[in-house]
């Protein structure tokens, strides 16, 4: 009985929970948008492919899967399906160079900033949120789900919260609920199902997880509260004009990987973002 | 006389629980470095077994370190406790820290089994493996006190008594 009163004390009084303050929703500033929009080529050019701190194994083809389309602006695109949530650092991770590479064929309104979870690994991981956001492309849709806010509803423990207990935020649409359940799971991913960020490139690929990981945009210890330190968002925005190496090339090369498949999607349109040599290398990083 | 089978038993349970706690300790860091990379989401996660999300977890680890780790180090200090030759040591000092060792383990996975169904809703079938190991170490050892160094020592020490008397 002592022993569970001193591992209980032990685990309440370890910051590896909790490791900061909640870092709720606001709209985006001016800044922020426009600086990630302003990303140039020159800068995703020098990061290339992330210098080896990507995972493009994150994808998965699905060649007998059918086209997801819609009609915008008066015609038929492709729609890119996102279904994340804002308790989630891998999600928190993928929104930046997700929004850098759709910036690349459209643009953004009414984006949010906000902090993964400070009771998950990669606490508080400062980032963007789609639950608001509109986008405008003449060449894709980008359909976004975020499932849950931040919020822990019921903390049973004092420094934890189950995934299932973040308060709810958006529900899919049925045709997003059918491809989350049919493809984020075995045979396409087999370690994890159901795992979040999962994406749908249109029916060409599915993705479910981060090209890197959270811990790329903060200090201290990946999985611990040893140093923790989440770069704020202008942090990560100066890191990004240094595009050879940490957080800028890890991002820009995310975001060229992404640009890539979204390319896969377009049928190579626009050619001025989709023929770069690249685009085109990234292109080739994507299994086949 | 000590029994044999009791000492060889723990020793070969508890080398099995510090492979699979080692194991774990693995797991833990390769399940936050490159290929599984996503957050397990709740109503379409892989169901109540999932070493995933047990594995990064904020509750898997105590004070900056995987809760795994801490098992590595308790299974590898029941292995030397419980080698036969350290149960055939008279002192009733390893006896006892056996015996406490045993209990502590217990406890230990008493709690972790608590927040795992509790807290992250999700089980390790690899964790359950460890604490199914330390259950049966713990049985092993509160029910082998007869079977201690110690205790052979003193029906030695009584039987010499006895026969003094004699």
């Amino acid at each position: 009985v002592i022993a569970v009163i001193i591992i209980i004390l032990i685990s309440a009084l370890s910051p590896s929970g909790s490791r900061g303050a909640l870092v709720p929703y606001q709209p985006a500033p001016t800044s922020y948008v426009k600086a990630l929009a302003s990303i140039t080529p020159a800068q995703l050019t020098a990061a290339g492919i992330g210098g080896g701190q990507e995972s493009p194994e994150v994808f998965v083809p699905t060649p007998k899967q059918s086209a997801i389309t819609a009609i915008s602006q008066g015609k038929k695109v492709p729609v890119l399906v996102y279904m994340g949530a804002e308790y989630c650092p891998f999600c928190g991770a993928s929104r930046w160079p997700l929004i850098i590479a759709l910036d690349r064929f459209g643009s953004f309104t009414g984006l949010g900033t906000i902090g993964s979870s400070p009771d998950d690994v990669y606490a508080s991981t400062r980032t963007f949120s789609f639950a608001k956001a509109k986008y405008s492309s003449p060449y894709l849709v980008f359909d976004p789900t975020e499932f849950t806010t931040n919020v822990c509803a019921v903390a049973i423990v004092s420094n934890g919260c189950p995934n299932a207990n973040y308060t709810h935020l958006q529900t899919p649409s049925s045709r997003d609920e059918k491809l989350f359940t049919t493809y984020d799971g075995a045979p396409y991913f087999t370690a994890s199902t159901g795992g979040i960020p999962f994406l749908d490139w249109a029916g060409k690929y599915v993705s479910s997880g981060s090209l890197y990981q959270p811990n790329v945009i903060t200090l201290g210890d990946s999985t611990n509260s040893l140093g923790w330190h989440p770069l704020t968002w202008q942090e990560i925005i100066t890191a990004l004009s240094v595009p050879t190496s940490g957080p800028g090339q890890a991002i820009l090369g995310a975001a060229n990987l992404y640009t890539a498949a979204i390319c896969q999607m377009t049928g190579g349109q626009p050619a001025s973002v989709c023929t770069t040599p690249t685009i085109t290398q990234a292109t080739a990083e994507l299994p086949k | 006389v000590i029994s044999r089978w009791r000492p060889v038993t723990a020793t070969v349970v508890s080398l099995l629980g510090l492979a699979l706690a080692v194991f774990l300790t693995v797991s833990h860091y390769t399940a936050g470095a490159k290929g599984v990379n996503s957050c397990p989401f709740g109503g379409g996660s892989g169901g109540t077994i999932d070493c995933q999300a047990v594995l990064t977890s904020a509750q898997s680890t105590i004070l900056g370190l995987p809760v795994a780790l801490y098992g590595a180090v308790f299974f590898l200090f029941m292995l030397v406790i419980n080698l036969p030759v350290t149960w055939r040591s008279p002192s009733l000092l390893v006896a006892r820290l056996r015996l406490a060792a045993a209990c502590v383990g217990m406890a230990s996975v008493l709690y972790l089994v608590g927040v795992e169904l509790l807290v992250v809703k999700h089980i390790c079938i690899w964790c359950t493996c460890v604490h199914i190991l330390q259950f049966a170490l713990f049985m092993l050892v509160i029910t082998g006190w007869s079977d201690t160094g110690w205790a052979a020592s003193q029906w030695t020490e009584a039987e010499q008594d006895l026969e003094l008397v004699d």
